[in-house]
């Protein structure tokens, strides 16, 4: 990724609530959740396939460790490159818990609330190292020493970019991952209205999905190269897996000297460069339509029928106002908690930690490479081979092996997953994400005896979390409400031509009809699934609006946007589909009549 | 409860004349103190504030009562409105004030808002602790009272008036949500920022479990930081008065562009 020019970004949005980005990221493991991880690791291996013999081994677990352990410590760098460039408290850090259960498998859910917050981007970052150091491949993934393989996707909301799911890039084999759990997450939003159920599905890490999902279908999905970003094609980018090599001297004292980030000046400068051209390019309120309607929903149901409605009554303003006001807190103290896991993990013991492992492991490595050459063996062979012995010497005790002799920081690594293992016993309890900051941040050793200590300090410390501050806000808002003015409904009929079953309307209505603006969901018997944001009369579309289709056959969803009467297009249009690029067009009841100017497009306000 | 709000009325509505028995003009508060001056201006933007000049039309047959000689003098002295009974009968006489203002708000605008500024960075002190949501809330009672009284009133086009009555008690009730707003926003942010101090209390606090060795360099750091906060004290509340009058623009703003 191309960081050669530094990018500004400028936020338009009507919405103060919103986050810019949010950065996702496997952090510990539930105790459960470790054998079927390894095990999940090492058949999916990304870059080859590991022998059934090699599975097993220890060191393959050791590495599955070094994945969760390392990807902490290099998304924090994402993490400070984003939140010094963009506006403040608008770069937030969802740490994820890596999951088992009989009936879900593998999973991952988020530990703190970051993901109710109405974000523009997602995005789900981890490293990676193929399980088995004893295949010898020409380019294997490997993250050790000054070699870092980062995966990574970027995602939004469905609206955001309809014609993808909302996908906007991926790391290659991350790729369906992330598509079919965009698609499912879409089909489940109009399942759920549609049967006036809440949708309670939190998305699980792309990569996580990966590991338990692998072996789906192969189906072609519609991508393009980093390169062909700028034909505004509706396609997913596709990233390709790669080593990106660190700078040799910002690693020899890492340790010590660490100002200047190694893996910001390879990778992260330049991934959050595009990241903020992306935040450029796309429309804020459109993108985080939705997720804001869905956090009014948790708080103000009624308020949240009528945003849908998109009403123009000072009564919804004013509370809309109050409502979003709230959000925006709940972001400013998710943003403080973020800033603390990063002084934890970047800052903290954990860093120091992390640095004294890859400064060592870059110092074994460069008289590997020595080696290596003289041997007349591939570097990359050499890493891998090293990383393999760096891991089972640290596996099995014998850090004083040959291999490893006199690398005390392979025990680092131990000491590192040992936090994971020992913190999953309270992964289930109410206070898990209340005690994550202090867990993860400081004095790694002691952290079981935190809560104690805490209670026994003489410090006047509350004990106040996120949920208590949550109960706060919301009571003073629901002190300071008033009624809203108008009727919005959330149960009226919406008819969409040629779907031959009835969808529901959330918005104003008349006679049981959708009448002016709101939102329908439809489902067909054959499988398709419309979504109408926009005007209506009689039931139907008609006016300005938005409509997002889903068929069956489809990699992804046609988007139009423009004139509607009697439920379906007429005039002029936006229409967005995979693999095209955006077109403006003319519709005649329905019927593509020619090209139009883009002039004469009545775009929708969000 | 409902007494005293009623006196609180009565005694707004009463001190209205006084503000515009000899006609709104600078020179007239030029004997009054800086913050008197500036409440005055306040009150009277936000009182005028996102109104419809047409809504002079509305209050028109008072004018030309008043111009005819048929309605009650506007010459009256401040000691003739102390019955609050007399303010409230005599409807013509607060109406005929109303105009007067807002002709004058609507002429010098302005010239109002360029008075306000410039007394808000000649007194910082005093301005920065100008409560505007109270500003706002007089506001909203004499904006009522002058809305109730012009229902009463004859028009020159009564469809026309009903329309433009309507207007001004919508932005009425706008200046309402803004100040319930600001109220609700102060109260949100106490309670986010104790949370968050909170939260970086508990990790200030586990840290220190682990340094039992007093840092003197960072005692005496925060001494002399304090030291240079008081230095700047005039500083912060020239900053905190620009504060108060850009949230006063800001609120005159938004209801001149909620216009109908």
């Amino acid at each position: 990724m191309n960081g050669a020019a530094d990018v500004a970004v400028t936020d338009f949005s009507l919405s103060r609530a919103d986050a810019l980005v949010v950065i996702r990221y496997p952090a510990i493991i539930h105790a459960d959740a470790q054998e079927p991880y390894f095990h999940a690791f090492s058949i999916n291996a990304i870059g080859g396939e590991v022998p059934p013999a090699n599975r097993t081994k220890k060191v393959t677990t050791r590495i599955a460790q070094s994945v969760i352990a390392k990807s902490n410590y290099y998304v924090m760098s994402l993490y400070r490159e984003l939140q010094r460039e963009l506006p403040e408290n608008t770069v937030l850090l969802s740490p994820h818990i890596v999951m088992w259960d009989r009936d879900r498998g593998l999973y991952s859910r988020p530990i703190l609330a970051t993901e109710q917050i109405p974000s523009v981007l997602t995005v789900d970052f981890n490293i990676y190292s193929y399980p088995d150091p004893t295949e010898l491949m020409d380019s294997p993934p490997v993250t050790f020493g000054d070699l870092v393989t980062p995966l990574i996707t970027v995602h939004g909301n469905r609206w955001l970019q309809p014609a993808t799911h909302g996908v906007i890039l991926a790391s290659d084999p991350l790729m369906r991952s992330t598509w079919d759990q965009s698609a499912d997450a879409g089909l489940m939003a109009v399942n759920s209205r549609v049967a006036y159920r809440p949708a309670v599905q939190q998305r699980e890490l792309d990569f996580i999905h990966f590991l338990a999902n692998r072996n789906g279908d192969n189906r072609a999905l519609p991508r393009k190269g980093l390169d062909d970003s700028r034909l505004e094609l509706m396609a997913v980018e596709q990233y390709p897996v790669e080593k990106i090599r660190m700078e040799g001297l910002l690693l020899e004292n890492l340790a010590s000297e660490y100002a200047q980030d190694p893996f910001a000046e390879a990778f992260v400068r330049g991934a959050g460069r595009n990241i903020k051209l992306l935040l450029n390019e796309v429309d804020h309120d459109r993108a985080t339509f939705f997720a804001r309607q869905e956090a009014l929903a948790r708080f103000d149901p009624e308020l949240a029928v009528a945003f849908l409605a998109r009403s123009g009554g000072e009564s919804v303003r004013a509370r809309l106002q109050l409502a979003e006001a709230l959000i925006e807190a709940e972001r400013r103290f998710l943003a403080a908690q973020s800033v603390g896991l990063f002084e934890g993990a970047y800052m903290g013991d954990y860093g120091n930690r992390m640095r004294e492992m890859i400064q060592g492991e870059y110092r074994l490595l460069e008289d590997r490479r020595d080696l290596a050459r003289k041997q007349n063996v591939t570097t990359a062979v050499a890493a891998l081979a090293l990383a393999g012995s760096v891991y089972a010497a640290s596996a099995s005790g014998a850090v004083s092996g040959v291999a490893v002799q006199g690398f005390s920081a392979s025990l680092a690594l131990g000491s590192l997953w040992a936090m994971s293992s020992t913190m999953d016993m309270r992964a289930d309890s109410a206070e898990m994400s209340e005690n994550f900051l202090a867990l993860i941040a400081p004095a790694l050793e002691r952290q079981i005896s935190v809560q104690m200590e805490w209670m026994e300090s003489k410090e006047r410390i509350s004990a106040l979390g996120f949920a208590e501050f949550r109960n706060k806000t919301l009571t003073l808002y629901q002190a300071r409400i008033r009624s809203l003015e108008g009727e919005f409904d959330d149960d009226c009929a919406f008819d969409y031509p040629g779907l031959r079953s009835p969808g529901r309307w959330f918005g104003r209505c008349r006679d049981g009809r959708a009448h002016g603006r709101g939102y329908a969901v439809a489902l067909g018997p054959d499988g398709r699934a419309v979504e109408y944001l926009g005007e209506a009369e009689n039931g139907r579309a008609s006016g300005i609006g938005g409509l997002i289709e889903r068929s069956p056959g489809l990699a992804g969803a046609r988007y139009i946007e423009g004139r509607f009467a009697q439920g379906v297009p007429h005039g002029v249009v936006r229409l967005e589909e995979p693999d095209s690029r955006p077109r403006t067009r003319e519709f005649r009841s329905g019927n593509d009549v020619g090209s139009a100017s883009a002039g004469k497009l009545d775009r929708l306000a969000f | 409860m409902g007494s005293i709000w009623r006196n609180w009325l009565l005694a707004l509505v009463l001190w209205l004349p006084a503000l515009t028995q000899a006609g709104f003009s600078f020179d007239a508060l030029e004997d009054k103190t800086p913050g008197e001056q500036y409440r005055q201006l306040s009150l009277l933007m936000l009182v005028t504030g996102g109104t419809d000049p047409a809504l002079l039309e509305v209050l028109q047959p008072v004018i030309d009562q008043q111009a005819s000689g048929q309605a009650p003098s506007m010459e009256l002295e401040l000691d003739d409105y102390v019955t609050p009974l007399i303010r409230i009968v005599d409807r013509e006489v607060m109406l005929g004030g109303a105009a007067d203002l807002f002709r004058f708000a609507h002429e010098n605008r302005v010239a109002v808002q360029a008075r306000m500024t410039e007394i808000a960075g000649q007194n910082p002190i005093l301005i920065s602790m100008v409560d505007v949501n109270a500003l706002a809330a007089d506001a909203i009672i004499i904006r009522n009272a002058i809305a109730d009284a012009i229902e009463y009133t004859d028009s020159i086009d009564a469809d026309e008036a009903a329309r433009r009555l309507q207007a001004f008690r919508g932005q009425t009730v706008y200046l309402r949500n803004m100040m319930e707003f600001n109220q609700f926003q102060e109260e949100l942010s106490e309670i986010t920022d104790q949370a968050i101090v909170d939260l970086g209390g508990r990790l200030d606090a586990y840290q220190r479990m682990f340094d039992d060795e007093v840092d003197e360099d960072l005692i005496r750091r925060r001494i002399e930081s304090a030291q240079i906060m008081n230095n700047q004290a005039e500083e912060r509340f020239k900053g905190e008065a620009m504060l108060r009058n850009a949230e006063l623009m800001m609120m005159l703003i938004l209801m001149e562009s909620q216009i109908n």
